[in-house]
């Protein structure tokens, strides 16, 4: 824990805090619902927003309590939280296929789909590391309970804590690290050497996690409320921008040299048309409710082998689904300039055209596969 | 557990070290406690309809939906109260009925979870939640739905959208086998609940609208081994092939197998319902398009066809041949004859002789002005001038909804009666020109819903007569109605609406003498009921979305203002 990773979580957690004060004096009078975050962990940032976009939705006041589970906690810790100091306990790992929680303790839906991910700079697959190469995992995580019980053509560097595997990886001493994704965006905060790095969906049983909040049956009522948000609301993930030193403002995570399909100021329009028009089958975070998708692996991943023209075929035929057809030219087109965007297309200064994009042979893979990680969950 | 406690370590992983702890064999805190949990045998599913569960998607091999419960009565329906609840927080559209095996209540959700529950206190006991392959969803048409389990022995299995078939443990929800039948994203995908017949888990592959060549697999139920596959397009030179033109169509020709099949003991059949051809425009697949809209009945334990019906041929309209077929017998020129009973999406009720797929007779239950009549061999008569083509728009009725979409119509053998949740409406069909590509839609044309003629209500509940064909009552409502049909001995008829409440109708003058109060959302999940300590239960699942929110906006009257409201929850019923 010597790594300055360490340091930079107790800052953003201060601004956090203060925001909490802010809103405390309005919540004086009647008792606020206490939400416990766990300052120790890497999702605490995304916690708090999460917490505190809940709050708002469901018009709960709370305070937000920071705990530290530094030196760990068993189910009797959690317990005894629920018990004393927290209605709700956030950030709390839920696996996905399990959703086992400490007995007595309940748990909301998750609230962000994460997991495990592979990190390399060269963005392998685990089935595609090459022989010989060496694995970066942390003791005892479910990546080393899981990989180290077998041989592989790899080779597993175990490491004590993560902050030591990703300084590992940074100096070049592992080829590949397979650590907790929150932990990778906290330290990409920091850490400049990450923006080199590609994560990947890690393909191994006990790797795909939720996190969702814990709560006591005793305060079923208020928490029922607090999920019911949840449920709602839109937790940020920090998207795929590594570079944070990119200027243009779009979420790019393409390599300089992609085409400039579109301009950004299409997009900008195109993203007030998907709010009206798309949203409501698409979500408003383009993952998908009853449609699918719209982001990542489904519409970008490599196995896809979609073109901008077979999207745009059937965003400007075939929808929206019950109206199809009923958008103008324009609007098609600045639609499909908003989902280049968010698959990581830069903007440019040229106008996207409605016969250029039915035409286009422009492959959409190859954005980051950093969206892929949360491409499939609800 | 204990090195955990006492090494310090990186606080995430130990909460996720923690967290997996729990998933350990022996140190599972949730599984405990719970009652001795009954293997599901062969000769308890042959025997479903008697039991005091619900064990399969439609109660029992007949599909009938029909439970013989008589505790709740058209006397005290009124009565009924809420036992339990639970919110599944997701918020698409939520179709399984509740599926009960003594104490034990499964319900699958949207995106393939499952959760199992105490079927009296409704206590979770489990939850399972797929991990779906990436890209999955990319071949999804109508949602992200799933129809339910199945069961047998100690296992419960499940279809998933990324074309897996799940076994998991019922007591711990631990995952048995698990078995992928087909690639995710490439315009397959699967909804239907599984059904097990002599130690096969039976699936069928959803795909009409993405150009797959569907089938039907069935899987030992013990390891998930394949025993057969049948694909419902033939290739050419096999049985059938020569109904599609030379080339590849064959190879994106649909016929989507999406709803579960249904079982003759008797006559050791397997009735499966075959979906649409791919694309629905029918231009470029000149043929009768076999075995597209039709019923298929096979040996179950080989998957060969020993016979089929063929409802609609060259399809154009998405008359998705796929509901299912209800095993019944009726009364046919004085004689009592083992039918097959079947309202398909073309608006017509069919009764053919199971034993040898002969056609008896086939009435229309809705307005159509497509298949205009059915000839006394069985074959359809059609308008022709209501064939879209490419630039051709045409005015088709019923509309590609059907006079009656997937949710199950329930037959009563003592009242004689089919209850049918039916969908009033046409639709302007364009054709436009279309290419297959893999994974993305294909439909090659563009329905715009409209009123059927002489009528503004979009939807129905009516009960058939099953030895005529004939209505015998009918109740219209102003919104669709798109959900499964419950009967029970006691002569009620359980359903739910679109505006989120549970009716209970008398099942023989339709009568409605039950509603709930309004639901967290409208319904479309299958009702089912069971008994539990002497207690009859009445559960069903509320949670809009599905086919209706992607392409019947209009029909629901929601606009972006006013949506339909949403959110997943299960609702159990029974008598103070």
């Amino acid at each position: 824990m010597s790594s300055g990773f360490r340091e930079a979580l107790p800052r953003a957690l201060l601004a956090g805090l203060l925001v909490s004060v802010v809103i405390a004096p309005a919540a004086r009078s009647a008792s606020p619902v206490s939400v416990c975050v766990d300052r120790s962990s890497p999702s605490a940032h995304i916690d708090r927003i999460a917490a505190r976009r809940a709050a708002a939705h469901a018009g709960l006041r709370i305070r937000i309590v920071r705990f530290d589970s530094d030196h760990g906690l068993g189910a009797g810790q959690f317990r005894k939280l629920a018990k004393r100091r927290c209605d709700l306990i956030m950030g709390f790992p839920v696996e996905a296929g399990s959703m086992a929680v400490p007995a007595g303790l309940e748990h909301t839906a998750v609230y962000l789909d994460t997991g495990f991910v592979l990190l390399s700079r060269k963005g392998w697959h685990l089935d595609a590391l090459p022989r010989g190469s060496q694995l970066g995992v942390s003791y005892q995580s479910p990546p080393d309970q899981v990989l180290s019980a077998r041989t592989h053509r790899f080779r597993i560097r175990i490491f004590n804590t993560e902050s030591r595997e990703l300084a590992a990886l940074a100096a070049g001493r592992i080829d590949a690290a397979a650590v907790w994704q929150p932990t990778y965006w906290a330290y990409r905060q920091r850490h400049r050497v990450a923006a080199h790095w590609k994560a990947n969906r890690l393909g191994l049983p006990h790797a795909s996690w939720g996190l969702a909040a814990l709560y006591s049956p005793r305060v079923r009522t208020v928490a029922a409320r607090f999920a019911d948000a949840l449920e709602h609301v839109k937790v940020p993930r920090p998207g795929p921008q590594p570079g944070t030193d990119a200027s243009s403002g779009a979420t790019t995570g393409r390599a300089p040299g992609q085409p400039r399909l579109y301009t950004a100021g299409q997009a900008r329009a195109g993203a007030r048309l998907f709010v009206a028009d798309c949203a409501r089958c698409h979500g408003a975070d383009l993952q998908g409710i009853s449609g699918p998708p719209l982001k990542g692996a489904t519409l970008a991943g490599p196995d896809a082998d979609l073109t901008v023209g077979d999207i745009f075929g059937i965003l400007s035929q075939r929808m929206p689904m019950g109206a199809p057809g009923s958008l103008s030219r324009a609007e098609y087109t600045r639609l499909m300039a908003f989902l280049l965007r968010e698959n990581g297309f830069p903007p440019g200064g040229t106008p996207l055209r409605y016969t250029q994009a039915l035409a286009s042979k422009v492959p959409l893979a190859g954005a980051t596969s950093e969206t892929d990680v949360a491409s499939d969950g609800h | 557990m204990t090195a955990i406690r006492t090494t310090p370590r990186r606080a995430v992983s130990l909460v996720v070290a923690f967290a997996l702890g729990l998933l350990m064999p022996g140190t599972s805190a949730l599984a405990t406690g719970s009652a001795a949990y009954r293997p599901v045998t062969s000769a308890r599913l042959l025997n479903a309809q008697h039991d005091s569960g619900w064990l399969m998607y439609r109660r029992s091999y007949d599909s009938r939906g029909y439970a013989p419960f008589t505790q709740i009565t058209p006397a005290n329906v009124s009565r009924l109260k809420i036992a339990f609840t639970y919110k599944t927080g997701l918020k698409q559209g939520h179709e399984a009925p509740p599926v009960v095996n003594g104490r034990y209540m499964f319900i699958t959700t949207p995106l393939d979870h499952v959760i199992a529950l105490d079927a009296e206190t409704g206590k979770v006991l489990w939850k399972y939640r797929k991990k779906l392959a990436p890209g999955a969803r990319r071949s999804v048409c109508c949602g992200v739905p799933n129809r339910g389990v199945a069961l047998f022995g100690d296992d419960v299995y499940l279809a998933t959208l990324d074309n897996h078939v799940v076994a998991l443990k019922a007591v711990t929800g631990k995952v048995d086998w698990d078995r992928k039948v087909e690639a995710a994203g490439t315009g397959y995908t699967m909804t239907l609940a599984p059904l097990v017949v002599d130690g096969e888990v039976i699936v069928g592959e959803s795909g009409g609208e993405f150009g797959a060549r569907d089938f039907i697999v069935a899987l030992d139920a013990r390891t998930g081994r394949q025993i057969w596959k049948r694909y419902t397009v033939p290739a050419p030179g096999q049985p059938g092939g020569n109904t599609w033109p030379r080339g590849d169509a064959y190879k994106h020709g649909g016929g989507p197998a999406w709803l579960t099949g249904s079982y003759d003991p008797e006559t050791d059949t397997l009735f499966w319902g075959v979906g649409n051809p791919a694309p629905w425009l029918p231009t470029d697949r000149p043929g009768r398009n076999l075995y597209t809209d039709s019923v298929l009945a096979m040996n179950p334990h080989t998957g060969k066809i020993k016979w089929f019906y063929q409802y609609t041929r060259h399809d154009a309209w998405d008359y998705d041949g796929v509901n299912q077929s209800v095993l019944a017998d009726i009364d046919y020129h004085g004689k009592k004859v083992k039918a097959l009973l079947h309202a398909d999406r073309n608006g017509w009720f069919y009764a053919l002789d199971r034993v040898n797929g002969k056609f008896l007779w086939a009435r229309p239950f809705t307005y159509v002005n497509t298949i205009t009549g059915i000839k006394s061999d069985g074959t359809p008569v059609e308008d022709g001038s209501r064939r879209p083509a490419a630039g051709k728009k045409v005015f088709a009725c019923p509309s590609p909804f059907g006079g009656k979409n997937w949710w199950p119509m329930s037959v009563d053998p003592k009242t004689g009666m089919a209850y049918l949740p039916t969908v009033h409406a046409c639709a302007d069909l364009e054709g436009v020109a279309v290419k297959y590509k893999r994974g993305l839609p294909y439909y090659g044309e563009r329905p715009t819903i409209r009123h059927q003629p002489g009528t503004s209500d979009w939807g129905e509940v009516q009960a058939i007569d099953i030895n005529t064909g004939k209505q015998v009552w009918s109740r219209m409502y102003r919104k669709p109605w798109d959900d499964g049909m419950l009967s029970t001995a006691s002569g009620l008829v359980f359903s739910g609406s679109l505006n989120g409440r549970l009716y209970a109708f008398d099942a023989r003058s339709g009568k409605v003498l039950w509603k709930s109060r309004k639901l967290r959302s409208g319904i479309i999940g299958v009702p089912s009921t069971y008994e539990v300590d002497g207690h009859q239960y009445v559960a069903v699942l509320a949670g809009y979305g599905g086919v209706m929110s992607l392409f019947g906006q209009k029909l629901t009257g929601a606009t972006p203002k006013h949506p339909m409201p949403r959110g997943g929850e299960l609702y159990v019923f029974r008598l103070p």
